[in-house]
């Protein structure tokens, strides 16, 4: 008897064909929230809101690559985001989806790009704002860039796009229903997105059914602080740590990026990468509120949950917003859950 | 000494013939592109630009503007890979430079080539010297914009600068790939080109070939 490998065993997943992975999923997605969201007849991985109410204010379309449930497609709803291009694995939409996207959902009043600060995702948001343009719709772009773990501050403006992109969601959301205009919607989503910072930890893999190994190795025992959604390297490997020591490190490497002279009002996402429980998160949220309660910080608004995941990556991130009056305002309007949590 | 301007159907032709060359060129491209990418490079291109072909030969273009517009807006369409979406901003933002323009003297095919460069280093994310395509952008640009400083007409400007492309693109096999999938397997891309620069030196090398015939002998 030969023993079975890690690269050959096989798949603990639910697929069919892994190439029809993101087409079925999709198509699940929109059978399960037929009310919410509608495929559009010619582009089968452009989403946007079914009730198509989007006349008489600023639109806005997201997109990326697949693998990050509820992120970016489970943000189509009222008070978030009006259209997505759906990516494959891990992979950027191309233009022409998200031109596709962009011709739905705009009422008139322009289109605001929303999407996470990645090399391939900027490209072809950029040309698809291009072709837009060339068509007449007007188009303002504003990209999440919050997590502090992949460039330091002096280079803030290349960081990767995580969770926290869920806080511009809501931002940029509320502030369009308000009938503000396209420079307003953007310069506002933009300003929370400034003062929104992430910091993520890893304890095990993912595995992309096209690929059908784990995607690189974290060793039993072991965690990764400030790994990225897609496994790109972080700050330090070291031991894994107890919730209190894991949410004291994220929580502290994120107030000392963001460096206040004084105690701020925040608010505060815990996010699980899609293997770890919500028991798990509750207790480093518990940890996160001990830090930010001790350095006299206040903490308005609190989610805890899977916002942005990387399949069944074990980890979690924490995020935080620094509120001022309007962002506290527009982050307290209604808005639909992620489709993940909708009923 | 200035050469004959380009007229429209020049310019056309000379797009036409530039799409030839990498048609002619796929396979050199797609094994380029296998040493650090996915190998479909040529593929992708010559895909994109035989409906760069098709729309060419039927779009009334007025002016140069409207030729460059639909390059871009096929590739952007039938192109869909990080050249594709960098070449198609580069020639929508080319086209719109254009808009009104009937005739192309030396300075202007130097500004596009200028143009070209500009759009990837920003869109991209590049610069000069880390083994991309902008090396064989930049290195045209540099060439026609002498060339051009020194009276050339637009033919003999696309010669040198498809002489500089080549050169450009000749020199990214010595250096170390930062972005992208090539960054990730630097031994085993030194001393190729790199795919991209070199369907660039391609591209403006077609550019020359379709106009040469055209072009003033006393340049």
């Amino acid at each position: 008897m030969t023993e079975t490998t890690g690269a050959t065993a096989p798949m603990r997943k639910f697929i069919n064909d892994p190439e029809a992975f993101v087409d079925e999923l999709v198509e699940g997605l929109v059978l399960a929230h037929p009310q919410r969201l509608r495929r559009l007849a010619d582009e089968p991985r452009g989403v946007v809101r079914a009730d198509g109410d989007f006349a008489g204010r600023v639109a806005i379309a997201t997109g990326g690559g697949s693998g990050h449930l509820p992120l970016f497609v489970g943000y189509v709803g009222r008070g978030l985001a009006d259209g997505c291009s759906v990516g494959n694995l891990f992979a950027s939409p191309s233009s022409d989806q998200m031109l596709g996207v962009t011709q739905a959902i705009d009422g008139g009043e322009g289109v605001l790009y929303l999407y996470g600060n990645y090399g391939g995702d900027r490209l072809n948001f950029d040309l698809a704002a291009d072709l837009a343009a060339a068509e007449g719709i007007r188009v303002a772009t504003v990209r999440a860039a919050d997590d502090v773990a992949s460039a330091p501050p002096e280079r803030a403006s290349s960081r990767r796009g995580v969770a926290g992109i869920y806080f511009g969601y809501r931002i940029a959301g509320a502030c369009a229903a308000t009938g503000a205009d396209l420079d307003t919607v953007a310069a506002t989503a933009g300003r929370a997105l400034e003062r929104t910072r992430s910091m993520g930890v890893a304890v095990s893999s993912c595995i992309l059914p096209t690929v059908g190994r784990p995607n690189f190795e974290v060793p039993a025992g072991e965690m990764e602080i400030g790994m990225g959604l897609h496994g790109e390297p972080g700050v330090r490997r070291g031991p894994l740590l107890g919730a209190d020591d894991v949410g004291a490190e994220l929580a502290g490497r994120i107030l000392d990026d963001f460096a206040f002279d004084g105690p701020q009002e925040v608010a505060v996402l815990v996010n699980g990468l899609g293997a770890t429980p919500a028991e798990e998160l509750l207790l480093i949220y518990r940890s996160v509120h001990a830090v930010l309660a001790a350095a006299g910080h206040r903490v308005h608004r609190v989610l805890v949950g899977e916002y942005a995941t990387s399949l069944e990556m074990a980890g979690a991130s924490v995020s935080i917003l620094q509120l001022d009056d309007e962002l506290r305002g527009l982050l307290d309007a209604d808005a639909d859950p992620p489709i993940t949590m909708a009923g | 000494m200035s050469g004959a301007p380009l007229g429209i159907d020049q310019l056309r032709a000379a797009l036409l013939a530039a799409g030839d060359h990498l048609a002619a060129a796929r396979d050199e491209l797609c094994e380029l592109d296998a040493v650090a990418g996915d190998g479909d490079l040529g593929v992708t291109l010559a895909a994109g630009f035989r409906h760069v072909d098709a729309a060419l030969r039927v779009a009334p273009a007025d002016d140069a503007g409207q030729l460059f517009r639909e390059t871009g807006l096929q590739l952007a369409r039938n192109a869909p890979s990080t050249i594709g979406a960098l070449l198609a901003s580069a020639f929508l933002r080319i086209g719109g430079e254009l808009t009104g323009v009937g005739e192309l003297d030396g300075a202007r095919v130097a500004a596009l080539l200028q143009t070209a460069a500009t759009s990837v280093a920003e869109r991209g994310g590049a610069e000069p010297g880390q083994r991309t395509v902008l090396d064989a952008m930049a290195a045209a640009s540099a060439a026609a914009r002498t060339a051009a400083d020194a009276g050339a007409g637009p033919a003999d400007v696309l010669r040198r600068a498809a002489d500089g492309a080549a050169e450009g693109a000749a020199a990214t096999a010595a250096m170390e790939p930062v972005h992208g999938r090539a960054g990730w397997i630097a031994e085993r891309a030194r001393g190729r080109e790199d795919a991209g620069a070199r369907a660039w030196a391609v591209f403006v090398d077609g550019l020359a070939a379709g106009v040469t015939p055209l072009a003033d002998p006393q340049v």
